[in-house]
């Protein structure tokens, strides 16, 4: 079995941006790793290949320092491989590790989700991303970073100039000053916090920061915080418009989740959430010498998207692959990525959202239910690379 | 002395599996390479993830460096039932005391 030239796609941005899910089944259809010219890069589509690009750290790399990314945020774990990358990821895993998680966090989330929904319960509708999911994911990591006195509103202001940085491939010089002054701010929120900390830790991540070994500089801690500003508002918040969706899209299976109401049932449909609609749509690598993969040759240098929503509905790996399906037959899947990557805030998404945010919203909202209908592609969606609503209006009975 | 041992991973069904485990590398790095299906390992080794759960047959398992806290606190969140013999295999470093070994793959790890 000889190498060959990978297949071309012959398929617009626009295409991508209006129906990204339909351009990954035919960029699937035509091999498994495919030239993608309006995105400039080779496109992995199988689920196994995927977990392979990510695996093979000899091959592959995460560094990239022309990208928007690095100019966005410094060379962060999300552009670093190997020891440091190890080193600075580490310092944050104390505080987001399942267990901890779980004791310590927990109740912070129910008690901020249950305060978010005191706000808007008596209304009998709301807008789900501006009323409860943004300002729920805001609130929760700006109490896991420690940043008591930080507002929802400065968290989301942050996090949306940091990914606005992170896409910048027009190199808008206003996008990057914005993300300048985002992580200005709260490198000055570190600086306020971290004393403190240093003598009286906690369960926040930038205890679990200052106190890791090696002493991280305000720099390191500031471009880590960063990345979980960036990516611990946005995919949480798509991950909560996307499951209620899903649900209430299916009132078979809504039904049965209610009457179950189990940890276990909310797991599921939390999981396959993830898996339907990937919040990371893909995830970038560079080949770091020539070589062969998944049958093609690729030259040294050159561009890959591991497409994670779009392995996340591999035919040949899941039934029905387009379909809602709680209860479908337990596989892993992509939505958090895998290998050294791995989301980092894997265990604070599936309890704040899984266990907490989601469940929480239909218990205490009686017979929620959309507004309107929701078409799956359209102007209610963002773009293809962070998949999401952008807005979602319910509707619940009010005594 | 050799620099490696064999270790005999039983799956779910009951399916034996033989393989050749390098001193030094993680049971899941000796799984991985010998292709045993049932361990997922999706975060690569970094006990963040808890799906590379095995349990370790007696009397090998308590012969093995205790379960640290990092190692403990995920085994509360495998799949399949936690037991006194549960590790997480991406945690467990094969030496020549592993000669022999018999692994249990459980029959779900997400």
């Amino acid at each position: 079995m000889g190498t060959k030239a990978a297949p071309v796609a012959d398929i617009g941005l626009e295409e991508l941006m209006a129906d990204p899910f339909a351009v990954y089944k035919e960029l699937h259809s035509l091999g498994r790793v495919v030239w993608f010219p309006a995105i400039d890069r080779y496109c992995v589509t199988r689920h196994d290949d995927v977990i392979e690009l990510e695996k093979n750290t000899e091959q592959f790399s995460v560094a990239d320092l022309t990208s928007p990314t690095v100019r966005a945020l410094g060379e962060s774990i999300l552009s670093k491989d190997g020891d440091s990358h190890r080193r600075e990821r580490a310092s944050c895993e104390p505080a987001l590790r399942p267990k901890v998680v779980v004791d310590d966090w927990a109740p912070v989330f129910q008690r901020n989700t249950d305060a978010i929904i005191d706000t808007f319960a008596a209304r009998g509708s709301a807008e789900l991303d501006q009323d409860f999911g943004s300002k729920i994911a805001s609130r929760n990591i700006a109490d896991m970073l420690g940043f008591r006195g930080v507002s929802e509103e400065a968290m989301l202001r942050w996090s949306r100039a940091i990914v606005g940085g992170c896409g910048n491939y027009a190199r808008d010089g206003e996008v990057f000053a914005a993300c300048d002054v985002a992580r200005r701010e709260i490198d000055e929120a570190i600086a306020e916090v971290a004393d403190d900390l240093r003598r009286t830790p906690d369960a926040s991540i930038i205890s679990a920061m200052v106190q890791a070994e090696g002493d991280l500089s305000i720099e390191e801690m500031g471009r880590n915080a960063s990345v979980i500003i960036g990516g611990g508002i946005n995919e949480p918040n798509h991950a909560i418009s996307t499951e209620v969706l899903g649900l209430l899209s299916n009132p078979g299976q809504l039904a049965e989740v209610l009457e179950d109401d189990s940890e276990q049932v909310w797991k599921r449909a939390f999981e396959e959430t993830m898996r339907w609609i990937a919040p990371l749509g893909i995830t970038l690598r560079k080949t770091l010498h020539a070589g062969e993969f998944a049958g093609v040759h690729l030259d040294e240098g050159v561009n890959l998207a591991g497409l994670l929503a779009g392995a996340n509905r591999d035919g040949e790996r899941y039934e029905d692959a387009d379909k809602f399906i709680v209860n479908r037959p337990a596989k892993p899947h992509l939505g958090f990525g895998s290998g050294s990557h791995l989301c980092l805030g894997m265990w604070v998404a599936r309890v704040s959202v899984g266990q907490i945010a989601v469940p929480t919203l239909f218990r205490r909202l009686p017979n929620l239910r959309l507004t309107e209908p929701v078409s799956m592609v359209g102007d209610a969606w963002t773009n293809w690379m962070f998949r999401g609503l952008s807005h979602l209006e319910v509707t619940w009975d009010v005594a | 002395m050799s620099d490696a041992v064999p270790v005999t991973f039983v799956l779910a069904d009951g399916e034996r599996r033989e393989v050749e485990a390098k001193i030094g590398e993680s049971v899941m790095l000796a799984a991985r390479a010998g292709d045993v299906p049932g361990i997922v390992a999706t975060c690569g080794g970094a006990a963040m993830c808890a799906t590379c759960h095995v349990y370790v047959a007696e009397p090998y398992a308590a012969g093995l460096p205790a379960v640290e806290p990092d190692e403990d606190g995920l085994l509360g969140f495998t799949m399949a039932e936690r037991k006194v013999n549960s590790r997480l295999s991406c945690q467990v470093v094969v030496t020549a005391a592993l000669s022999g070994v018999e692994i249990h793959v459980p029959d779900v790890q997400v």
